[in-house]
């Protein structure tokens, strides 16, 4: 049994983020996605910006393979390194998308434009070619042109009125989480829904996803409750509607904290049970109503108990053993090494010929079945010949004559 | 009622009453006949906050126990038939299983095992059927067991660990973007092995861990890499992040500017159009060149000019010079956004209970060769039992007996 996307190839026209893991997404269940690439107009992701992450050891800031975001978001991919300000360049380009299923893209409107991949001009390449668009606002219109990133995108969707503690200032989410989240997965779906279309009917077809329109899609209820009751959802920090008490609290050290969410009156009794302290067994704590109405002064008795535990991982097995919803607040350390959903469970040891080993998320999407494999991602310009072989069908000599035309990079 | 979409014709069990209720909801957006299955009472999310606050049963009949509708309820199943069975009789688990044996996939937070369903071998059946578990830790691992939830998965995956400030309580993101988020993970996983189904592979059992689902957006900030190469570890800083897309607030709301190399020259002529720059100037002939934009007076004087101007001129204004500028919003101003009301992002949704429609989101893929869009408004608990359990072939005295005992 194959994987199940073997034999779709998808050229990936995309960089950064949000555009790359959409088809990272992919790869992973062994649809053969070609990424285009330049060295003349290098991916951002493509290095560890000291900006971002400080002075690496070696070559670690600057080396173009060696960047843990992009061999994460590119992993399984092939890499084609064609000069597309070169009319042999864009003939390759072209040619590779006559034998492909599926163009995938954050760039700018603009440049699938200027490369003829408009998709009225893939089209007439390619008449089964899906072309799956992902502008910032629209693809046509007055403000195709605009710009727009992770982080921001989670301010523009709505997701800010709704994060955080009431009566704090907005802060940045700390990462680009709509570059995570809701574009790139939306645009995963989209491909693999087009794809479904195509084997019923044998079409191809356009598919615009604007990310402030996919980023505003995971404002759920919210948009409903403004439009049905008036009322604009605000930051609730990290109440609930139904399970009281449900909080962060704090443990003993430094940056030290444990999730716990009750759910059940059952749930209360066992965590009342195994603190122990006398405050907490009012009867009108029973009730989830009974606690909804002091939900501070609990929040306040469960974390002086808390206080005193300067292990959270412990505490939270102690929580989890007594039948109480808990977790731990973990960092990277956390979940590489000690927990064990994530780990080596999550996160792929892939030996890298850069010479150092990289930590690859594997696909959230696990499938028992036929598992999904998580690949290395591809070298700079690694699998140019290859894919102008086997996808275009030249031969060298031809290859020469077009790297002599300067098609290559 | 003809079916438009992409999935047309894939027919989906939904028994998600927990966290990835997106994903069914994805599906029946998209055009696939989706059957949201609840216990004859109703499932939790009929109860969910937020609450209908109007006039309850205004024009129609409660939906179900007399209590207010459930917008969040409306919002996730807006697009599906709805049916009421309870599989722990053995009357209904046999009903469930002819049902299963129907459908192309089915969606479920561990109720499927509860009822006495091996995932494995529904996943091993003929015809294929995918199974797709939705549950906190996944189905395998020694925390499989673990009691979980958002706000957990959330804290455990990583998702909010550079969100805020060292030391001070971290917050999730809202509404439930662990829960989101594993919707579009449970719908890609749904739609990859219906693609290998398809295509000779057979059913397929999609595992979707929450909490690994809120590992994936650490992998920049966080990298995994980085930390096991380098030791590399991001600190929560609050506002003092050094990332690009700086917050403003405008004279009527909160924007962000910038990009990673913002175009410092071309901001300060903005200003200067909008006779706001003067301070900017100043600074920039002090120093002119390099430098200029990494300094805190920039930006302190950016601050105060965009502060005494209007957001959506000052952003049509910013953009126009190729540099990125986008607002903060709320739900009342994405409603009320012209740019998204012309582009019919907004549509109306018939509330069944009330025979009222309110203004919703339908899903933002705009499909050119099959209109994606809500074909049907949410179901009445039970609205479709007669048709769904007729093609099982349930008569209807058979069925008012099913309901005299309470399985149906």
């Amino acid at each position: 049994m194959g994987l199940p996307l073997e034999g779709v190839r998808i050229v990936d026209l995309s960089f950064i983020v949000a555009g790359p893991l959409a088809s990272r997404l992919l790869a992973d269940f062994g649809a053969d996605v070609v990424r285009i690439e330049s060295r003349s107009r290098i991916d951002g992701a493509r290095v560890n910006p000291a900006r971002l992450y400080g002075e690496l050891p070696g070559d670690a800031n600057s080396n173009t393979d060696a960047s843990g975001y992009f061999n994460d978001v590119n992993a399984g991919k092939r890499s084609c390194t064609l000069n597309l300000n070169t009319a042999e360049g864009l003939e390759l380009l072209h040619a590779i998308v006559r034998e492909s299923d599926v163009i995938c893209s954050n760039l700018a409107p603009a440049a699938l434009k200027r490369w003829g991949l408009a998709y009225e001009d893939a089209k007439d390449l390619n008449p089964k070619i899906i072309v799956v668009h992902m502008p910032t606002m629209e693809t046509e219109g007055p403000r195709s042109h605009w710009k727009g990133f992770g982080d921001p995108f989670a301010g523009a969707g709505g997701l800010k009125s709704v994060s955080g503690h009431p009566d704090t200032e907005i802060l940045p989410f700390g990462h680009h989480f709509p570059d995570f989240s809701a574009n790139p997965f939306h645009a995963a779906i989209a491909v693999m829904a087009a794809l479904h279309h195509s084997e019923a009917t044998g079409e191809g077809q356009f598919v615009e996803l604007s990310q402030y329109e996919a980023t505003a899609s995971m404002m759920g209820a919210s948009i409903l409750h403004y439009t049905a009751n008036d009322e604009v959802a605000e930051r609730i920090g990290n109440r609930d509607s139904v399970a009281v008490p449900h909080n962060i609290y704090r443990c003993a050290g430094d940056e030290s904290w444990c999730a716990i969410v009750v759910q059940t009156d059952e749930q209360w009794r066992a965590l009342v049970a195994l603190i122990g302290d006398p405050d907490l067994e009012r009867p009108d704590f029973a009730t989830a109503e009974g606690r909804r109405a002091h939900e501070d002064d609990l929040d306040a008795l469960i974390e002086r108990w808390i206080l005193g535990w300067d292990d959270r991982q412990a505490l939270a097995e102690t929580l989890q053993q007594a039948g109480v919803p808990a977790g731990p607040f973990q960092n990277i350390e956390e979940m590489v090494r000690v927990d064990p959903t994530l780990g080596p469970n999550h996160f792929a040891k892939l030996d890298h010929p850069v010479g150092r080993e990289f930590l690859v998320h594997r696909n959230p999407v696990h499938t028992q079945r036929n598992p999904a494999q998580t690949r290395l991602a591809p070298l700079m310009g690694a699998d140019t010949y290859d894919v102008l072989t086997e996808v275009v069908g030249l031969s060298a000599d031809e290859i020469a004559k077009y790297a002599e035309a300067g098609a290559l990079d | 009622m003809a079916e438009t979409g992409p999935l047309a014709g894939i027919r989906v069990l939904d028994l998600i009453d927990g966290m990835g209720v997106y994903g069914p909801r994805l599906f029946a957006s998209m055009g696939a006949d989706v059957i949201r299955v609840e216990p004859p009472g109703g499932g939790a999310h009929r109860s969910r906050e937020p609450l209908y606050r109007g006039q309850s049963g205004a024009t129609g009949s409660d939906p179900g126990n007399g209590e207010r509708p459930s917008l969040y309820f409306l919002h996730y199943n807006a697009g599906k038939r709805g049916i009421t069975l309870d599989a722990s009789q053995p009357r209904g688990r046999e009903l469930l299983a002819k049902l299963l044996g129907e459908v192309d996939a089915v969606f479920d937070n561990g109720q499927l095992a509860r009822w006495g369903f091996d995932l494995q071998e529904l996943a091993a059946a003929e015809p294929p059927l995918v199974v797709v578990s939705v549950t906190p830790f996944g189905l395998e691992g020694e925390r499989s067991e673990w009691l979980g939830s958002d706000l957990i998965c959330q804290a455990m995956g990583g998702m909010i660990q550079i969100f805020g400030v060292r030391n001070e309580r971290p917050a999730r993101f809202g509404p439930e973007q662990g829960s989101e988020m594993s919707g579009l993970a449970a719908a890609l996983g749904a739609l990859i092995a219906l693609f290998g189904s398809r295509r000779g592979n057979g059913g397929e059992l999609v595992d979707i861990a929450v909490e690994r689902v809120c590992a994936l957006p650490t992998l920049q900030m966080g990298n995994a890499s980085l930390f096991h190469q380098f030791g590399f570890r991001r600190e929560r800083v609050g506002a003092g992040l050094d990332m690009p897309g700086g917050l403003y607030r405008a004279r009527d709301g909160y924007m962000t500017i910038g990009a990673f190399r913002v175009r410092s020259d071309a901001i300060v002529e903005v200003m200067q159009q909008f006779g706001a720059g003067d301070e900017l100037v100043e600074l920039r002939d002090r120093s002119p060149g390099l430098g200029f934009i990494d300094s805190p007076d920039f930006g302190d004087a950016l601050a105060r000019a965009v502060a005494t101007l209007p957001r959506q001129e000052l952003m049509e204004a910013i953009q126009d010079r190729g540099i990125h500028a986008l607002p903060v919003t709320d739900s009342e101003q994405l409603v009320s956004d012209p740019f998204l009301q012309q582009r019919s992002f907004f549509v109306d949704v018939e509330e069944p209970s009330l025979g009222l429609n309110f203004s919703d989101m339908a899903v933002p893929m705009r499909f050119g060769a099959a209109d994606a869009r809500i074909g049907r408004r949410p179901p009445l608990l039970g609205e479709h039992n007669s048709e769904v359990f007729a093609s099982l072939g349930v008569d209807g005295d058979q069925l008012a007996q099913l309901a005299k005992a309470g399985v149906v």
